[in-house]
């Protein structure tokens, strides 16, 4: 019970502002060890260290480093991380194409924007405003406008969106000590390899998985023959080779900003690089889409069947292309805001525990 | 030194225990002073040590290893506005007298 109840006020103490983390934990594990002196309950002990870390204020400058602005800003910055990614996940079933689920959005999407609200919360009545405020006035609009929005951007408007989506997630993905280069290399080396990957069964699912699971009574030869026949899809030769040029160029990029410029590299951090890479991703994942369009009209032209897709590999390719978008953006907003000494109490001494 | 936001008689035992005490307390041994759960008492003096009433240091016990006790006194305005609120909660409360038909 002893070792139980210490690991318990240790994941109490973890819960608490950073800044007192370390008192608490040393003044609740002499409390557990010295409950049987004076009869009181180890459970008791651990009932009040998770209590405290409940209730304890998050909000004081003394306890969180952070002035209210800064926490404000915060938690706006986790709150806004979770409520994009359930949108993501919420509208990514009709962006991607690949797949419907029995109510339209993953479930992941209700926990993730219960989540956002929460955190929201936890910022006082400002933060309770601007939960309520960003629901309707984020999710709606995003459920109604995303999938239009992704069509009518077309080729112009693509290239302009993945930059800015670049740009927005090295602006919130700041912080962090830098990485060794060598490490840096790995992680996007890691990330490259999975890009090219990914973008490899993006294709095989355009051009030889899919059309064989729509018309499952021809062989691939005689699929293309009768697509040459109505003179259907004609490009996708083209479109597809540019797919896999796009992705290597991506690979290369991503490469080339984690070593320049030499002193500060753009994605010098593991945050960074991670962020960017699972950006990368997704991106992979939706030009794999756009890149699937014309044979898809061309399926549905010849064989008088349905554009969409048909073979497993394609609501696979979605949901790893979304969980690759809330993977960049959690990368991105989900990181420890830093604490300023000058608001913090003055330390008391090394601890024991 | 703030005012708090609200004295619950968990907070009231509590204020007793550190004012019958001649020197600084060790935190659980409120608890068993006053005989409520820890998950009262600790809250508790959080916010006490927050809002001023009540400061804390490590017990000096070279001679005992492992985790140090934390001890709890009331500061000077704490105890003065301790006695205060307890004195306060020791009163009687002024009973209802309704008023007779027709007064």
């Amino acid at each position: 019970m002893n070792r139980v109840a210490e690991r318990l006020v240790r994941v109490a103490a973890r819960l608490l502002p950073r800044a007192v983390r370390d008192r608490y934990r040393e003044e609740w594990l002499a409390d557990v060890a010295g409950a049987a002196e004076l009869g009181v309950s180890r459970a008791s002990v651990v009932v009040g260290a998770l209590l405290t870390a409940i209730t304890i204020s998050r909000v004081d400058p003394a306890l969180s480093g952070l002035t209210l602005g800064e926490l404000f800003t915060h938690r706006v910055r986790i709150a806004a991380g979770l409520l994009g990614s359930a949108a993501v996940l919420a509208v990514g079933y009709t962006a991607y194409g690949g797949y419907v689920t029995p109510f339209g959005a993953t479930p992941g999407a209700g926990a993730l924007a219960v989540a956002a609200v929460a955190v929201a919360v936890r910022a006082r009545r400002l933060g309770v405003a601007i939960a309520l405020l960003a629901l309707p006035l984020v999710l709606g609009p995003i459920l109604i406008v995303a999938p239009f929005l992704l069509v009518g951007v077309g080729t112009f408007g693509a290239p302009m969106l993945a930059i800015g989506l670049f740009v927005g997630i090295l602006a919130t993905a700041r912080g962090g000590a830098s990485t060794p280069v060598g490490a840096r290399l790995a992680l996007a080396g890691s990330f490259g390899l999975a890009t090219l990957a990914l973008c490899a069964v993006s294709i095989l699912h355009v051009a030889v998985w899919n059309p064989l699971a729509r018309v499952p009574d021809l062989t691939l030869d005689e699929i293309y023959a009768a697509l040459a026949a109505a003179q259907e899809a004609t490009g996708v030769n083209v479109v597809l080779g540019a797919q896999a040029v796009l992705a290597m160029l991506g690979v290369v990029v991503l490469l080339v900003l984690v070593l320049v410029p030499l002193r500060r590299p753009v994605l010098g951090t593991a945050r960074r690089i991670v962020a960017t890479g699972f950006l990368l991703l997704a991106g992979t994942t939706l030009v794999g889409f756009v890149a699937g369009f014309s044979m898809g009209m061309g399926l549905a032209d010849t064989f008088a069947t349905s554009g969409g897709d048909a073979a497993a590999s394609g609501p696979l390719l979605a949901i790893t292309g979304q969980l690759a978008l809330v993977g960049a953006l959690l990368a991105a907003t989900l990181r420890p805001a830093t604490p300023r000494a000058a608001l913090l109490p003055p330390p008391t001494g090394p601890a024991r525990a | 030194m703030e005012k708090l936001s609200r004295i619950t008689p968990a907070t009231i035992d509590v204020l007793d225990a550190l004012l019958g005490a001649s020197d600084s307390v060790w935190g659980l041994r409120i608890v068993a002073l006053t005989g409520r759960p820890a998950g009262s008492v600790y809250p508790i003096l959080e916010r006490l040590e927050r809002a001023g009433w009540a400061e804390s240091e490590w017990e000096d016990a070279p001679e005992r290893s492992g985790p140090r006790r934390r001890l709890y006194r009331l500061t000077s305005g704490g105890a003065e506005a301790a006695r205060a609120a307890v004195g306060r909660a020791a009163a009687p409360r002024p009973s209802f007298q309704p008023k007779a038909a027709g007064a």
